[in-house]
């Protein structure tokens, strides 16, 4: 992650198909991750336009390796918030989390559902936070985008993001921890 | 839509009382466990399931989620082929585009009478040869370099006779009855020599009228001196060794061997009918 991808960058851009191949391969489970989140019902599809997008401006980036990783989400930030605006023209609206986590079972012991928590069902769970406070969360934990770069992505000042992810760490607390109510969401 | 009642009294809670509130975090636990470094076991006994849900959202890829790689590869490959031809298309356009200012620049300068910028090789060589082809095409004539400057081709190399070479419109207007098709047709000082040459020994001047040969006399120094003067001036060579340091295009050296029998060399024999004419204007 912290290696030297600034050449590989350069590399990509003029079609170097294994250097792109090395970005790609450090990026697209974070893409998936952050839109399993951000826009869960059309993730992979935003995936592709992500990288549609990088490839087609890979050659005007510039910068190091934070420096692209930021760009790229970036990019994957304004293809969920369009995503967002086509879904609510449209009528038939995502299935909401929220009801996933509450069909889960009222018995089920905490500590089971953390042994056998899955990736997906964690990021369902950071799903059903409030929007800003989710897209900060899996910016940071998922994206690995420090407070700064996750505040010009989301466009909010840096101590905005701190209070996000700190209400959104709570809330989660809250639903997790706090009554031994955590499920098995998926 | 959170962050709008973002404010300093959510800040202080960042700082909290534990005792009054179980859930509250100071920033430096937040940042650990934003950043993994916070084991389950290890985090605040109310967030241990924090702990391992950020866990297992940051975890390894599954091969699932890579699976994807060809189509992406695939999308680079289009977007850099595309990309090479539209460079490639790009700097053809450019060419296109260089050549059509060519042409403007080479209108203009003919209808400002500015040949000689054009023709000398001020302008790069696509200019140059878009120039001579609007030339031929406008004018009938050919720029050859020494289109501008019809004082060099006339004169001879030598640099003793180089400034005393009578302008020959001069002997031409200065004999209007002496009617010779030579002294008419070729008021130039080397056709004179040539017709001059052209008959040999006792022939020698007899095909020049008497204004032409005159004329030449003047320029050699001598009625005795017109043979030598005019092998001096006939041998092609001198002619483009006359013109060429007058020809501002260094990158240029080799007119005659790219473009073999070009009107461009003046020393073949073409040079003089364009002399002639630039001078009789």
């Amino acid at each position: 992650m912290i290696g030297d991808e600034f050449p590989a960058v350069l590399a990509a851009a003029r079609g170097d198909e294994a250097a792109f191949g090395r970005l790609w391969h450090d990026l697209q489970p974070r893409l998936l991750r952050y839109f399993a989140v951000a826009a869960p019902a059309a993730a992979e599809d935003l995936a592709s336009e992500t990288w549609l997008a990088v490839v087609r401006s890979l050659d005007r980036f510039r910068g190091n390796e934070p420096a692209f990783r930021a760009w790229v989400f970036t990019i994957a930030h304004h293809k969920a918030l369009d995503w967002h605006r086509r879904a609510a023209r449209r009528v038939t609206e995502a299935q909401p989390l929220d009801g996933l986590v509450e069909l889960a079972a009222p018995d089920d012991p905490a500590a089971a559902a953390l042994e056998g928590l899955s990736t997906r069902a964690a990021l369902a769970m950071v799903a059903t936070l409030p929007g800003d406070q989710a897209e900060a969360i899996v910016l940071r934990v998922v994206a690995g985008l420090g407070v700064d770069q996750v505040a010009g992505i989301m466009d909010k000042q840096p101590g905005t993001i701190r209070v996000l992810t700190h209400r959104g760490l709570r809330r989660l607390a809250e639903r997790l921890g706090g009554d031994g109510r955590m499920r098995r969401v998926v | 839509m959170a962050a709008d009642d973002a404010s300093s009294a959510e800040m202080r809670r960042l700082h909290p009382n534990r005792d009054a509130d179980p859930l509250a975090l100071d920033e430096e636990t937040v940042e650990r466990l934003l950043a993994g470094e916070l084991p389950p076991a290890q985090a605040p006994p109310e967030y241990a399931a924090v702990a391992a849900l950020l866990a297992a959202a940051a975890a390894p890829p599954s091969q699932k989620e890579l699976a994807g790689q060809a189509a992406a590869l695939a999308e680079l490959r289009a977007v850099t082929m595309t990309r090479a031809a539209a460079t490639q298309r790009a700097s053809k356009r450019k060419r296109r585009r260089r050549v059509g200012l060519a042409v403007v620049a080479v209108a203009g300068a003919l209808a400002t009478g500015g040949v000689a910028a054009a023709a000398t090789g001020h302008l790069p060589e696509p200019v140059r040869k878009a120039t001579r082809s609007i030339l031929v095409t406008v004018g009938g004539a050919e720029p050859a370099t020494s289109l501008p400057l019809p004082a060099s081709s006339a004169r001879p190399p030598g640099g003793d006779h180089a400034g005393q070479p009578p302008p020959p419109t001069d002997a031409t207007v200065r004999a209007p009855g002496t009617t010779g098709p030579a002294a008419a047709a070729s008021p130039n000082l080397k056709g004179r020599c040539r017709a001059y040459m052209a008959g040999k020994e006792a022939e020698n001047g007899k095909k020049l009228d008497v204004a032409a040969f005159q004329a030449l006399a003047r320029a050699a120094g001598g009625e005795d001196k017109v043979q030598a003067y005019c092998q001096r001036l006939q041998p092609p060579r001198p002619e483009p060794g006359n013109t060429k340091p007058k020809d501002p295009k260094p990158k240029d050296p080799k007119p005659n061997d790219q473009q073999p029998g070009a009107p461009e060399n003046p020393g073949q024999g073409q040079g003089n009918p364009h002399a002639t004419r630039s001078q009789s204007r």
